[in-house]
């Protein structure tokens, strides 16, 4: 059995599914075209990062915590890396190359993830 | 058992296909690009298929289930929301149960003492898993809009600022990623537990939550232990949401995974128990007002009958009336 719908709640239901089909593709209403994600470039492209680029791009935070606590927690406070490379533990040390604070913001913001390391260490 | 094994394996199953299609396949176009538009379309076009459908369906006569006085004469205090007397409180009727789920707050159970004596209490517990659960799930949602839109609008980041207030582990630990995982964890073992929700627990009833689980468990890898290139991801995204058909490179795989469940989850939802989303709105022992004594409400489609009065029946029959010595009305 069918029935004609009323006006009135044709109206809210239509309403309802317009606010919901809104919010679903609120994405798509954005303005502006696919851009190319930020690639900051560091300072010596020919030098080796700690870890390989990959590691570095999807986990670099989670190197830079264990750095955290295995320098100031236990005082090992130099990185040797499998291939046998000294490194410092030690923001200055990424900062040799990756020069500024600028280089980690374009990412950091475009992926909206807040670093927590310069609230310490705002000298950086 | 064998109706939550299946779905378990089921799901296990689906977290399996793209991860060894992209993996060994290559086929990250597929499951990265191709998916998730027919997902969105089938979601989208389903769940107006089922609301029309639904808004189509007749409510022949007033069904609210009620609980509270019905507004009556002046001296009689009506219980506005739980017998809706107009329009507005059934509107707040329904987001009460939308926002707060009244309903399940009364949710009660039934236990047997020794004695015989059988003895009904209250049960909040699935009241509050299905609060955290859902809330929860509102959160995560909405969190994710940090990957469709370039510059994230500020209600997501104030959003991520609340979820992440304790501040522990390195990626800040999303107060949601702990209520939705335990929440959905309880929903599973709670329908385990009790011999009765057991017994009238199907399949589909697993299914949705196994799926839950692996979505949300698949996420917190991602975020926590095992990363991906968020970068390239919220790359695939704004492309996707902007009709470039690109697949970054170097996503890694378990993303796949991620994004297929929750594809599966999109395309499973319109035909599924997960349709409450809209069926919540269009249930007419929810939404309709109490208002039966005031107002007659007609069946629309009663047939038109021709009422024989009993004076049109007299008319035809009076002769012999009399002449049987009936008593008859009019002479």
């Amino acid at each position: 059995m069918r029935r004609k719908m009323k006006i009135k709640e044709g109206i809210l239901i239509a309403g309802g599914l317009l606010l919901f089909f809104f919010a679903v593709t609120y994405a798509f209403w954005q303005e502006g075209e696919a851009k190319k994600i930020p690639t900051p470039t560091a300072k010596a492209p020919d030098k080796h990062c700690v870890e390989s680029r990959e590691y570095m791009r999807s986990s670099h935070m989670l190197l830079l915590d264990k750095w955290r606590k295995s320098a100031v927690r236990e005082g090992e406070r130099i990185h040797v890396t499998p291939d046998g490379r000294e490194f410092e533990k030690n923001l200055s040390t990424c900062f040799e190359c990756h020069v500024s604070r600028g280089f980690c913001v374009r990412c950091h913001s475009y992926a909206s993830a807040k670093p927590n390391c310069f609230e310490c260490h705002h000298e950086m | 058992m064998k109706k939550a094994v299946m779905p378990f394996a089921i799901v296990v199953l689906l977290a399996l296909v793209p991860y060894v299609a992209v993996e060994f396949a290559g086929l990250g176009f597929v499951f990265g690009v191709i998916v998730p538009y027919l997902a969105i379309a089938v979601f989208l076009i389903g769940f107006t298929y089922r609301i029309i459908d639904w808004a189509k369906s007749p409510v022949p006569f007033r069904i609210p289930t009620t609980c509270g006085q019905e507004k009556s004469l002046d001296w009689i205090r009506p219980n506005r929301l739980e017998s809706p007397s107009n329009f507005f409180e059934a509107v707040a009727r329904v987001f009460s149960e939308v926002l707060f789920f009244r309903s399940l707050f009364r949710n009660t159970k039934a236990e047997m003492h020794d004695g015989p004596k059988l003895a009904y209490g209250s049960s909040k517990w699935l009241w509050i898993a299905g609060l955290a659960f859902h809330w929860s799930m509102l959160v995560v949602v909405l969190r994710h809009y940090r990957f469709f839109i370039e510059k994230v609008p500020g209600f997501v980041t104030l959003l991520e600022d609340f979820d992440g207030i304790l501040d522990v582990t390195l990626p800040a630990l999303y107060l949601t990623d702990v209520l939705l995982l335990g929440a959905v964890t309880f929903l599973v073992l709670r329908r385990f537990r009790d011999v009765k929700v057991r017994l009238i627990s199907i399949p589909a009833d697993y299914f949705p939550l196994f799926l839950l689980l692996g979505i949300a468990v698949v996420g917190v890898l991602m975020r926590y232990i095992v990363k991906v290139d968020v970068m390239s991801v919220k790359d695939l995204m704004i492309n996707l949401v902007h009709f470039n058909l690109t697949l970054p490179e170097g996503i890694g795989a378990l993303f796949y995974v991620h994004l297929f469940l929750v594809c599966v989850f999109a395309m499973y939802f319109p035909f599924s128990k997960l349709m409450h989303m809209g069926g919540v709105f269009m249930s007419p022992t929810r939404n309709l007002v109490n208002n039966s004594r005031r107002k007659r409400h007609v069946n629309p489609w009663n047939p038109d009958i021709r009422i024989r009065t009993y004076a049109e029946y007299e008319d035809e029959f009076r002769e012999k009336m009399n002449k049987a010595n009936l008593p008859v009305e009019k002479k």
